[in-house]
């Protein structure tokens, strides 16, 4: 069953890394902020960040110094990449809402305050022991970390119930309204993640790896989420003809 | 005509053209757009067209305004025009984002 769910977890980082790449090589063309912000956020939080705190995790056996520097960096590069989902959120989906930007301002705030608490407090290495927490700190910046893809898989349902109407009218390809459907999937999945992880924080004050149903629930998520990331972005012919040739949503009255 | 200007022809043409106050055609207009998913404030010529097109008539007719059809027909017909003689760049939104998300194999495939 570990096993299992470790498969889960390394599909989730391969299509991360994957996909990542390749809106990075869109930006390369387009040379967006939107693009650039997605294959930033995509390649940090999916792949990079999971890499270093599992060699974190895995790898090194030796000093307390050496785990704290893999935990370090790995949660660092994480933060980067949430920092960059939600100028995504913002700049894609509400550019031009005040309120957003002070959202946007306010949640990496609150991830660089997270972050400065849980290196301060040593709660950092609780990410890469078994040692239940002993404060706020861990909990708080899953939290804060979590807000980050909660906010964006909102938007993308926000705007596929919006793009469903235009489909009626001819007004959205059906493909197009699909894909913003998998990507609030594919970012939802790790929001649900993060709220797992909290919770099993708050109740046995260690990471998920102490339970099976836990490990198992999140590799759940994960390849959910990368079977979603996989369709939005390499949708193989078949889908795109059943998208395509399915009945659309029926004109309002 | 930018997405907001769209909306303002629009509304202030319905206002000139019919017995609707500026109240009633904005929110005629505004509830017309919420039905199919549109932002006033981001609606471009090319979609007011189809709105036009397809459920201003509808919306007009029943708030008793006469002739409705013809009236849809002439303001398509000024948009249509208006929207023509205008070079401005238009707005990169989340619609296009997503359009451009997709591998280039697969888009190839597709076109």
């Amino acid at each position: 069953m570990t096993a299992l769910s470790v498969a889960g977890l390394v599909l989730s980082m391969l299509a991360s890394l994957v996909v990542g790449s390749r809106v990075l090589g869109l930006w390369w063309r387009t040379r967006k902020l939107p693009e650039l912000l997605l294959a930033v956020a995509t390649l940090c939080v999916g792949f990079i960040a999971y890499a270093v705190g599992t060699a974190g995790k895995i790898l090194v056996e030796g000093t307390q110094d050496q785990r704290a520097l893999f935990t370090l960096i790995g949660l660092s590069v994480e933060c980067i990449g949430h920092v960059a989902l939600v100028a995504f959120s913002w700049r894609v989906f509400r550019p031009r809402e005040a309120w957003a930007g002070g959202l946007a301002g306010t949640l990496t705030a609150l991830i660089a305050v997270a972050l400065a608490g849980e290196i301060v407090s040593g709660e950092l290495l609780r990410y890469s022991d078994m040692i239940p927490i002993s404060g706020p700190w861990v909990p708080f910046g899953l939290a804060a970390r979590g807000a980050a893809p909660t906010w964006m898989a909102l938007e993308c349902f926000h705007l596929h119930h919006k793009l469903r109407l235009r489909q009626r009218i001819g007004l959205a390809d059906p493909l197009v309204v699909n894909r913003v459907l998998l990507w609030g999937v594919a970012i939802g999945c790790p929001a649900l993640g993060f709220a797992v992880s909290i919770a099993h924080r708050l109740v046995y004050g260690t990471g998920l790896r102490a339970h099976v149903w836990a490990l198992s629930t999140v590799s759940l998520l994960a390849t959910t989420s990368a079977v979603a990331l996989s369709l939005a972005f390499f949708p193989p012919k078949v889908y795109r003809r059943w998208l395509e040739e399915r009945p659309g949503p029926a004109p309002r009255a | 005509m930018t997405g907001s200007s769209t909306f303002e022809w629009l509304c202030a043409a319905l206002e000139a053209r019919t017995s609707m106050s500026k109240l009633e055609a904005r929110g005629t207009v505004r509830l017309v757009l919420r039905d199919v998913g549109l932002d006033p404030s981001t609606v471009t010529p090319r979609q007011m067209l189809v709105v036009i097109e397809r459920l201003l008539g509808a919306a007009l007719a029943k708030r008793k305004v006469d002739q409705a059809a013809e009236l849809c027909q002439a303001l398509m017909r000024e948009l249509d025009s208006v929207a023509a003689s205008q070079t401005e760049a238009r707005e990169d939104t989340a619609y296009d984002l997503f359009d451009r998300l997709e591998s280039d194999s697969t888009r190839r495939g597709r076109k």
